[in-house]
C-alpha cells in the first residue's frame, strides 16, 4: 500500500510542477530581464541619457534592464544588431536620427521600416554656436554675414554625413548661404577649434556644449526647433525668421520589426513612467534635453516624415553612399 | 588661482575614508590594468563607470581618475620584463627596458619607471594646479595647421625610433600610415580599405593592432626560440636604481615630464605620442645615442615620465573647458555628467570640492602608487623565473581577455591574431614594429588636420607658413633633416667636395 501511495504522491508532485512551469510561462511579459543595445560608446550622450533612464525603467518593467554597448559605424552596427534580434519584446535598442540618416549616407543596410517604434522620448535642436566674443549676437545678423560673405564662414560639424553636418546643409539652402563645412571626428575636437579662432562657428547639439553655454565661452545663436528652447531662451528659432530649418537630434527607442503590438505598448507604458519620473526630468534638465514625448504611433509617423527631409538634403549636400 | 584655501579644501574633500578607499582602489585596479597587457585604461573605466553611478561625483572622479593616471605605472611592468606592452603608450618603453631585463637590470628598470612616473606625475598635478587656465588658453592655439606642423616635425625624428636599419624603420611606418586609413575618412566620409566589413568602418583599432604586433608576436617569437633561450641570469642585480641611473635619468625624467604635460594638453593620444617622442628626443639629444636600443635607461626613465605627465595635462582641457581629449576622458567627462558636475569655465565657481578634491586626490594617488609599485619591484622580477611555458599561455590568454573586454568583438580578436602573425614574421625578418604604431597612430591625425587646414584656409597651402607656431614647427623640421644629412656619412662627403 505504502507504496501507490508514494507512486501518486511523485505523480502529482510532477505534474504540479510542469503544470506550474506553463502557468509561469503565461504571466505577464517581461518575465525575464531586457536588453537595450546602446549603439554608441559608454559615457558618450546616448549612453548617459540611456543609463539615466535605467533604474526607472526597471522599476517600472519589474525586471532588470542590461545594457550592452555596441559602438561603430557611426552607430550602424548597433542598429543592425537591433534589427536581426529576435521580435519577442526582450531586446530593444535606442534610436538617434541617424537611424534614418545612415540609409542614405551609407551601405549599411539599415532602413528605418525594419524596426518597430516604441518611445520617442526627447530631443536637442542642432544649434548654431559661435564663440562668446563674436560680432554676431542673433542669428539674423549672423546670416546677414553669411550672405554677405559667401564660402567664406567656417563652420564645423561633427563628421562628413552626420546630422550636424546634413543639418548644417540644410541652413544653407533655408537661409540662401554657403558654409565652408569643416568636419571634425565628433563634436568635441570641435570645440577647441572654434575657440581657438580656427572656425567661424559650429553646429552642434545643446547636450554637447551646454557647458560652455553656460560658462560663457560659447553662444546660442540659433536653433532649428519647432520653438525655443528653454535652455538657450535667447537663440532664436529659424521659423522665427521665416526660414524652414527644423533638425533635431532626439534620444528614442526602438525594437526590430514585428514585435506583438501587446508587447510594445507594455515597453511604451514603462518607458513613460520612467522618462516622467522627476530624477529624468532633472538629468535631462541639467544635459539640456527637452522631454517630449511620442508614442509609437506618431513617433513611426515621425520617422517617415524625417526620412523624406533628410533624402532630400542628402541629396542635395550630395552625399552619396560609398 | 590656487589659494591655500583651496589646497585644504581639496584636502578635507580627499581625506575622508571613503574617498581615500576608493583613491586607493582606483590607483590599484589602474595599476593591474597596466600591468595587463591588452586591457587598457579605456575599458576598464567604461567597464566600471556604471557602479560610479551610486558614488557621490567626487568620489567617482578620483576612482576614475585613479584608473587612469595608475594604469600609466602598470604599463611598463611587461613592457620591461616580457618585451609586450601593457598597454600603447609603454610601447617604446619595451625598446630599451626589455634589453634592461636581459641585462640583469630588470629591478632597476622597473624602478626607474616607478620613480620616474611619480615624479613626472606629481609634477604634472603640480602645473596643473598652478597653470591650468593659461595652459588652457595657449593649447587652443592650435588648430588643424598646428597640428600638421607638430606631427610633421614629430615624423621627420622617426628614424631614431629604429634600433637597427633606418630604411627598415621607414618602411615599417609606411605600412603603418598605409594601415592607418582604413576605414571612413572624416573629411569626405569615403570608406577605405574595409573590404565591406562594418567593424572596419572606424579603423582598425588601436588595441588589436599592437596587442597583435607586439603581444602575440613576441609571444609566437619566444614559442620558437624557447628551447634556444638562455634563462636570464638568476643574478637579477640591484632591485633599485644606482646612482649612475639616477644621473642619466634625471634629465630624462624632467624633459618627459614637461614633454608629456604639454602634449597631453592638446587632443588627441597625448600619452602615446609622448613617450615616443620622448624616447626619440632622448636618443636625438644623447651623446651615445648607440647606447639606445641596447639597454638605455634614459630610454625607459623619459617615455614612462613623459605617459604620466599626459594624463595630468589631458585633465586641464576637461577640468577648465569640458573638452575631453581622448576616449578615456570622454569616460570621465561622462561620469562627471551624470552626476550633474558640469565641467568648464564654472566647474571652480558651482563645485569647488569637486575641483580641488579631484587635483589633491592625484598628489595622494601618485604617492599611493609609488608605495605600491616599488615594493613590488622585487616581486615582479621573481616573474622572471617562471618557465615561460607557463607564463606565454597566461601572457596570451590576458591579452585576449584584453580585446575582446574592449568591444565584445570577436573580429577585433583575429584581427590582433592576424597582427600576430606579422609581428612574427617582422621580426623574423629584421624589421621593427615601433615605427609602425607611430606611424600608424600619428598618420591619419596628420592627414585630416592637413585637409582640415586647407578648408579652414580655403585651398592656401601658405597656410602653413603664415600661422606663427605652424611655421616654426615647419623651419625646425627642415633644420632637422638639413642637420642630420649634413653629418651623415655622405653628407660629409659632399660638404668636402664643396670646400
Amino acid at each position: 500500500m505504502k507504496k501507490i501511495w508514494r507512486a501518486i504522491f511523485v505523480a502529482v508532485l510532477g505534474w504540479v510542477m510542469v503544470v506550474s512551469g506553463s502557468a509561469f510561462a503565461q504571466e505577464k511579459f517581461p518575465t525575464k530581464p531586457i536588453t537595450m543595445i546602446i549603439s554608441w560608446s559608454a559615457g558618450g550622450g546616448q549612453d548617459l541619457t540611456a543609463r539615466a533612464l535605467q533604474p526607472h525603467l526597471e522599476r517600472a518593467l519589474g525586471q532588470s534592464v542590461i545594457i550592452i554597448n555596441k559602438p561603430g559605424g557611426g552607430a550602424s552596427i548597433g542598429f543592425n544588431e537591433i534589427a536581426n534580434s529576435p521580435p519577442d519584446g526582450y531586446t530593444v535598442g535606442q534610436a538617434s536620427p541617424s537611424l534614418n540618416i545612415i540609409k542614405y549616407t551609407m551601405k549599411a543596410g539599415i532602413d528605418y521600416v525594419n524596426f518597430a517604434p516604441i518611445m520617442f522620448g526627447g530631443y536637442s535642436p542642432c544649434t548654431i554656436l559661435v564663440r562668446n566674443d563674436a560680432p554676431w549676437n542673433t542669428l539674423k545678423e549672423f546670416f546677414g554675414y553669411a550672405r554677405a560673405n559667401p564660402g567664406k564662414v567656417r563652420m564645423g560639424n561633427s563628421g562628413y554625413g552626420a546630422i550636424f553636418h546634413i543639418s548644417a546643409i540644410g541652413m544653407e539652402q533655408a537661409g540662401g548661404v554657403k558654409f565652408i563645412h569643416v568636419p571634425y571626428k565628433g563634436t568635441a575636437p570641435s570645440i577647441p577649434a572654434i575657440l581657438g579662432g580656427h572656425l567661424d562657428a559650429i553646429v552642434a547639439g545643446i547636450t554637447d556644449t551646454y557647458h560652455l553655454i553656460k560658462g560663457g565661452k560659447l553662444k546660442a545663436l540659433g536653433v532649428a526647433a519647432p520653438e525655443r528652447s528653454k535652455f538657450v531662451p535667447e537663440a532664436q528659432t529659424f521659423r522665427e525668421l521665416g526660414m524652414d530649418a527644423e533638425f533635431i537630434t532626439f534620444y528614442s527607442w526602438v525594437g526590430p520589426k514585428g514585435m506583438p503590438r501587446e508587447r510594445v505598448r507594455i515597453l511604451y507604458e514603462a518607458f513613460k513612467k520612467a522618462i516622467d519620473s522627476k530624477e529624468f526630468h532633472d538629468y535631462c534638465d541639467s544635459q539640456g534635453v527637452t522631454i517630449s514625448t511620442k508614442g509609437p504611433e506618431d513617433f513611426g509617423q515621425f520617422l517617415a516624415r524625417e526620412d523624406k527631409k533628410w533624402k532630400e538634403l542628402i541629396t542635395i549636400g550630395g552625399i552619396k553612399p560609398e | 588661482m590656487e589659494s591655500l584655501q583651496s589646497i585644504l579644501l581639496g584636502f578635507s574633500v580627499v581625506l575622508t575614508p571613503v574617498n581615500l578607499f576608493f583613491c586607493f582602489f582606483g590607483v590599484f585596479i589602474g595599476t593591474l590594468i597596466g600591468v595587463l597587457p591588452g586591457i587598457g585604461p579605456a575599458g576598464s573605466v567604461a567597464l566600471l563607470l556604471p557602479f560610479t553611478f551610486t558614488l557621490p561625483a567626487v568620489t567617482a572622479i578620483i576612482m576614475l581618475a585613479g584608473i587612469f593616471y595608475g594604469s600609466m605605472y602598470g604599463g611598463s611592468t611587461t613592457s620591461i620584463l616580457v618585451n609586450i606592452p601593457g598597454e600603447a603608450a609603454s610601447v617604446v618603453t619595451c625598446l630599451d627596458g626589455y634589453q634592461m631585463a636581459r641585462q640583469g637590470r630588470a629591478g632597476r628598470a622597473l624602478g626607474i619607471a616607478a620613480i620616474g612616473s611619480f615624479i613626472a606625475g606629481t609634477l604634472g598635478v603640480f602645473l596643473l594646479m598652478v597653470m591650468a587656465p593659461p595652459v588652457a588658453k595657449l593649447a587652443l592655439n592650435f588648430g588643424p595647421t598646428e597640428f600638421f606642423a607638430l606631427i610633421f616635425f614629430a615624423l621627420t625624428l622617426l628614424a631614431y625610433l629604429a634600433a637597427g636599419s633606418v630604411l627598415k624603420a621607414f618602411a615599417m611606418a609606411a605600412v603603418g600610415m598605409i594601415i592607418g586609413t582604413v576605414g571612413i575618412d572624416s573629411v569626405s566620409g569615403v570608406i577605405r580599405f574595409t573590404f565591406g566589413i562594418k567593424e572596419f568602418y572606424d579603423g582598425l583599432g588601436i588595441v588589436p593592432v599592437v596587442m597583435g604586433l607586439f603581444g602575440v608576436g613576441e609571444v609566437l617569437i619566444n614559442i620558437e626560440e624557447t628551447f634556444k633561450r638562455e634563462i636570464f641570469k638568476t643574478q637579477i642585480g640591484g632591485l633599485l636604481p644606482d646612482k649612475q641611473d639616477w644621473k642619466d635619468s634625471a634629465k630624462p625624467i624632467a624633459r618627459g615630464s614637461l614633454l608629456g604635460f604639454f602634449l597631453g594638453v592638446l587632443p588627441g593620444p597625448g600619452n602615446i605620442t609622448s613617450s615616443f617622442l620622448s624616447y626619440i628626443i632622448e636618443k636625438r639629444f644623447s651623446r651615445r645615442p648607440e647606447k639606445f636600443g641596447k639597454g638605455a635607461i634614459e630610454g625607459v626613465a623619459g617615455p614612462e615620465s613623459a605617459n604620466n605627465a599626459a594624463t595630468a595635462g589631458a585633465f586641464i582641457p576637461l577640468l577648465t573647458f569640458g573638452i575631453p581629449t581622448s576616449a578615456t576622458m570622454a569616460l570621465l567627462l561622462g561620469a562627471l555628467r551624470i552626476h550633474g558636475v558640469i565641467p568648464g569655465p564654472l566647474l571652480i565657481e558651482n563645485n569647488p570640492d569637486v575641483f580641488w578634491g579631484a587635483i589633491m586626490s592625484m598628489y595622494l594617488g601618485n604617492i599611493m602608487l609609488l608605495i605600491l609599485n616599488l615594493p613590488l619591484v622585487g616581486l615582479w622580477v621573481k616573474l622572471l623565473k617562471v618557465p615561460y611555458a607557463i607564463l606565454f599561455p597566461l601572457i596570451l590568454l590576458f591579452c585576449l581577455i584584453g580585446v575582446y573586454a574592449n568591444n565584445n568583438s570577436l573580429l577585433e580578436i583575429n584581427l590582433m591574431l592576424f597582427f600576430g602573425l606579422i609581428g612574427y614574421l617582422l621580426r623574423k625578418t629584421g624589421f621593427e614594429p615601433a615605427p609602425l604604431i607611430f606611424a600608424y597612430i600619428l598618420c591619419p591625425i596628420w592627414e585630416e588636420s592637413f585637409r582640415q587646414s586647407l578648408l579652414v584656409s580655403s585651398g592656401d597651402l601658405m597656410i602653413f607658413f603664415k600661422r606663427p607656431i605652424s611655421a616654426i614647427l615647419l623651419v625646425l623640421a627642415a633644420l632637422f633633416i638639413f642637420s642630420s644629412i649634413l653629418s651623415s656619412a655622405k653628407g660629409k662627403k659632399l660638404l668636402d667636395r664643396a670646400r
